[in-house]
């Protein structure tokens, strides 16, 4: 892996204009992605960790706005947010790829899997029909899908959960994307066809060298793939670090919790914890630092201002008053 | 407490009939639950593990009358539950209760907390109001929801998800049940609440578990350990393996509690990277047409001619109850 970015977030702000008020989704993210890493955006529902994938994709819904920052596409360096809608569409799909939570919503039911795969091969390369379809079914076999021709053939309903989040992933990579933003792509599966669809993640990014964006609530996935891990909470990221050491040394109080929250079959059942009270509302967060409501350790400081994310190593960042 | 278990199962069906049957005859049937046997004592603790389709709900809502059953029997407390009339199920009700996975779908939209579960003293008590909201406010402090006064007058959509759940749990718990069975009880909340609610049913487990059984279903083995003692993997409507919770993680028998156990991924990433992995291939197969003898033949790495041929019965090894002809003879 060399060292070179391949994509740059600055202190992006996301907010979503509802008839409750205005809704700080994402607000001030700065972030990179390196060539070739896996990095995963972890946040329980509500942290805006899904707002941040579609706005990169430039694929937000209307009553929500890009309001700051900037989304730089590199070698080129190139602004995502200030792109037409035009040049926009020639990005997505050709040099960054996404794959969705639920195979169904976003595969055409009338449709064969084949032709919809074939059509984004023939949109960003222009080959012809036959030859498109060609390459779907090869594609197909590259994902080493049994009877990949025959499945080429058939429509997303007649296909298991897995099999067309793999349909999806073929669709994803049809055109060499250099960065894969997934969005919780194996939440509507059982867990082993979860660990499968992993698999073929994990190779895939290996084999094509590309760099993938993970966007989760599950930790127990990032531990499997990522290199890097985010954290966010409430619209704002509270801690970055490499994931061997984020997962032995948290330092952000939320990470803490959320490590312990979750029940494993490693841990003994009086070591699972779970933190008290609820994610914020975003129409009206907490003043000062937004996890403070819920932090055990909060004091007069976290009420009254926000903390900064502060690089405390140089692999690892922290949003927390403690820290400083 | 009697000598004989609180719940037993025995040879519990439940076949899902699909299709058109104009002409009577040909009829398929979705063997969701196909003779499950089991037994559970008074503090016992079981969990139901499985994926989607394993039949692990359905088991449930059978042994609860929520469905009919095919065949086989249940006995709750002695009582033959199959044989009673609907009514006589109704006036039984309270003695065994179910947790469902979504809290909103389960809570009354249009009914204020207190109603909620003041209802359930309404219909199945005869004491008065002054006593039903002493007993609410009481279940709601139990289930955490404190002060209480804040929540009576609340309805579902103004609390949160994790609220919301121990509303359920407060309402399940309000007669005193026997039997407990929590379906996914976690899954349709947020992580960082998934933690409060495995509390609260620990909590709930520790202060009646002299009077109470307990059934966890979930498709998360680490959810049935942190809250159950033993565990019955299901696999297509048939129980594969049965045995302490502890044994199943660290020594599955079956192969595909084996495959179940190597794919949960573990939020550890030294673990997760360096564990050993049982290869996967294929699907959940369609449980219209299972396959011919063991139903997890087709994905099964170890398999025999004879695991083709037919359906491998449930034998003891030490003490643990597993369906796999590697550990017949």
């Amino acid at each position: 892996m060399n060292d070179s970015k391949i994509l740059e977030i600055s202190n992006l702000t996301t907010y979503y204009y509802t008839s409750r008020g205005i809704v700080r989704a994402v607000d001030g993210v700065t972030l990179y992605v390196k060539r070739g890493e896996s990095i995963a955006i972890v946040g329980e529902s509500g942290s805006g960790k899904s707002t941040l994938a579609f706005t990169i994709m430039r694929l937000l819904p209307d009553n929500a706005q890009i309001v700051n920052g900037n989304i730089w596409l590199y070698p080129e360096k190139i602004d995502l947010v200030r792109l037409s809608n035009d040049e926009m569409r020639k990005v997505r799909g050709r040099r960054i790829g996404m794959i969705f939570q639920d195979p169904m919503t976003f595969l055409n039911p009338v449709m064969k899997v084949g032709d919809q795969i074939a059509e984004a091969i023939m949109y960003h390369h222009g080959y012809t029909k036959t030859e498109a379809r060609r390459k779907a079914v090869e594609l197909l076999e590259k994902l080493r899908i049994p009877d990949a021709a025959n499945v080429a053939s058939r429509y997303p309903h007649q296909l298991s959960g897995g099999m067309k989040q793999r349909v999806i992933i073929a669709i994803a990579v049809s055109c060499n994307p250099e960065l894969l933003i997934a969005d919780e792509p194996t939440t509507a599966l059982d867990v082993t066809v979860q660990a499968e669809v992993l698999e073929l993640l994990r190779r895939l990014i290996q084999e094509l060298g590309m760099s993938l964006i993970l966007v989760t609530h599950d930790l127990g996935i990032v531990a499997e793939i990522c290199n890097r891990v985010t954290i966010m909470y409430a619209g704002k990221i509270v801690e970055i670090g490499e994931t061997y050491s984020l997962y032995r040394n948290p330092k952000h109080p939320y990470t803490i919790g959320l490590l312990n929250a979750v029940p494993t079959i490693h841990k003994s059942s009086s070591e699972v914890g779970g933190i008290k009270g609820n994610p914020p509302d975003l129409v009206n967060p907490p003043t000062g630092c937004r996890f403070n409501p819920r932090c055990p350790y909060a004091f007069e400081r976290c009420i009254r201002e926000e903390p900064p994310l502060i690089e405390v190593n140089n692999d690892r960042a922290v949003a927390c008053w403690l820290v400083v | 407490m009697g000598t004989y278990p609180l719940l037993r199962v025995e040879n519990v069906k439940k076949y899902f009939p699909v299709g058109r049957a104009l002409f009577g005859k040909s009829k398929q049937y979705v063997k969701a639950v196909d003779d499950v046997n089991f037994s559970l004592d008074v503090g016992g603790s079981l969990g139901i593990v499985g994926e989607s389709g394993s039949g692990k709900t359905t088991l449930a809502k059978v042994i609860l009358r929520l469905f009919e059953p095919t065949s086989g029997k249940v006995y709750l407390d002695n009582i033959d539950l199959f044989s009673l009339s609907n009514k006589e199920v109704r006036r039984l009700r309270p003695k065994m209760q179910m947790i469902f996975q979504d809290p909103m779908a389960s809570l009354n939209p249009r009914k204020k907390i207190k109603h909620i579960i003041g209802q359930v003293f309404k219909i199945h008590t005869d004491i008065s109001d002054v006593e039903i909201s002493e007993r609410v406010i009481d279940l709601l402090e139990k289930v955490g929801l404190t002060p209480p006064e804040l929540f009576l007058d609340r309805y579902p959509h103004e609390l949160s998800g994790g609220q919301r759940q121990r509303v359920c749990i407060a309402r399940a718990i309000a007669l005193n049940p026997k039997l407990l069975i929590a379906d996914e009880p976690v899954s349709a909340l947020d992580v960082s609440v998934r933690g409060q609610i495995v509390k609260l049913l620990l909590e709930i487990y520790e202060k009646y578990k002299n009077e109470i059984a307990y059934i966890v279903i979930s498709h998360d083995i680490a959810l049935i350990k942190s809250i159950c003692k033993d565990a019955l993997v299901m696999y297509l409507g048939k129980v594969v393996e049965k045995s302490e919770i502890g044994k199943i993680i660290e020594e599955p028998l079956h192969p595909y509690s084996q495959m179940l156990i190597s794919s949960i991924p573990v939020p550890d990433p030294e673990i997760a990277r360096n564990r050993k992995r049982i290869p996967i291939s294929g699907e959940i197969p369609s449980l219209i047409n299972p396959p011919k003898g063991c139903y997890f033949h087709p994905r099964c790495p170890y398999v025999m001619d004879r695991c083709r041929e037919k359906m491998p019965p449930l034998i003891e090894v030490d003490n643990r109850l597993v369906s796999c002809y590697l550990y017949s003879e």
